[in-house]
């Protein structure tokens, strides 16, 4: 494994802390800066935008809905450097809801509810700073929690 | 004349050129491939040693796995209860080679229900059924090797994909 320096630790963490920061504003393109040129992401319906200009584009198209999800709890689990300039993050996320929601599969959420990720990060660094290069979330469905075969 | 025919010709040979695979390419296409060989055997104990030790998973409803003993270990109780009866097709969408021997893979799963069942909580399921997951696999190459060192699920929801901004 690769050496886990505290600077680089530190500049991981400060990665997930602006991207939390910037939810919570619903600053659409300082979430989109995070990330690399071709960084992806797959959203928690399974949707795949493949670089930072597709990111961009859906999450600009669901920023009103986005500002009903705020705001954000962002904490990190596990942060494996796998490589040099490689790590993996691993986050859970809560969302508390503001506003009344529906979304496409018939699911509603309503204020107060709180809707929880498991949220998985590819961060590389380029020129001395660290960004996105995949992410990818899946909502926790509450129910799986009770019965997961591992405690 | 004769420079122009052979910038032509080096032009349209590095169509080809850029069109190619790289090795490291191919190996995690070779990978992927065994991965879902591995699975439609659901042999689990081969399934498991295509992840590093340190490997982890997240699957389609959230539950996540920190390292290989615990993803293995939950993988065999969960294959038993369900997944056995049904078979996958793992399209693969992408390879991006992200650092020297790390890569990222991106599938695209077609799962299929090969036989009727129910989960302990009521929930049924008949032959014939279908649904789709997007997985991402990070994939590490260590002792000549590709291993998944981290790997996430998510069901493709079919209602949402006609609201994707990126058609």
């Amino acid at each position: 494994m690769a050496q886990n320096n505290s600077k680089d630790s530190i500049a991981v963490r400060s990665v997930i802390q602006q991207y939390e920061n910037a939810w919570n504003k619903n600053d659409i393109d300082a979430i989109c800066k995070l990330f690399t040129v071709d960084g992806s992401w797959i959203n928690p319906g399974g949707l795949y935008w493949k670089n930072q200009a597709e990111v961009s584009k859906a999450h600009h198209a669901f920023a009103q809905v986005l500002s009903y999800m705020i705001p954000v709890e962002m904490t990190i689990q596990n942060i494996q450097f796998i490589k040099d300039g490689v790590a993996l993050v691993f986050v859970l996320e809560l969302i508390h809801i503001n506003h009344n929601l529906s979304f496409p599969n018939g699911k509603k959420s309503f204020p107060g509810d709180i809707i929880k990720d498991q949220v998985s990060l590819v961060l590389v660094k380029n020129s001395d700073q660290w960004q996105i290069k995949a992410g990818h979330i899946t909502t926790i469905e509450p129910a799986a929690e009770a019965i997961n075969p591992v405690k | 004349m004769k420079y122009a025919f052979l910038s032509m010709v080096l032009l349209f040979c590095s169509r080809f050129l850029v069109a190619q695979p790289t090795v490291a390419e191919k190996e995690v296409a070779d990978a992927v491939k065994r991965l879902n060989d591995i699975w439609n055997r659901h042999d689990m104990d081969a399934y498991c040693d295509l992840f590093t030790e340190d490997g982890t998973w997240v699957n389609i409803v959230g539950m996540f796995w920190q390292n290989r003993a615990d993803l293995c270990k939950a993988h065999k109780v969960i294959k038993e209860a369900s997944l056995k009866y049904w078979t996958a097709k793992m399209d693969l969408v992408k390879v991006r080679i992200i650092a020297p021997n790390v890569a990222i893979a991106y599938i695209y799963e077609t799962i299929h229900v090969e036989e009727d069942y129910s989960l302990p909580d009521g929930q049924k399921f008949s032959k014939g059924d279908v649904s789709y997951d997007q997985i991402s696999l990070v994939y590490l190459k260590t002792n000549n090797e590709w291993k998944i060192t981290a790997g996430h699920n998510t069901v493709i929801d079919q209602k949402m994909k006609d609201f994707n901004p990126i058609k």
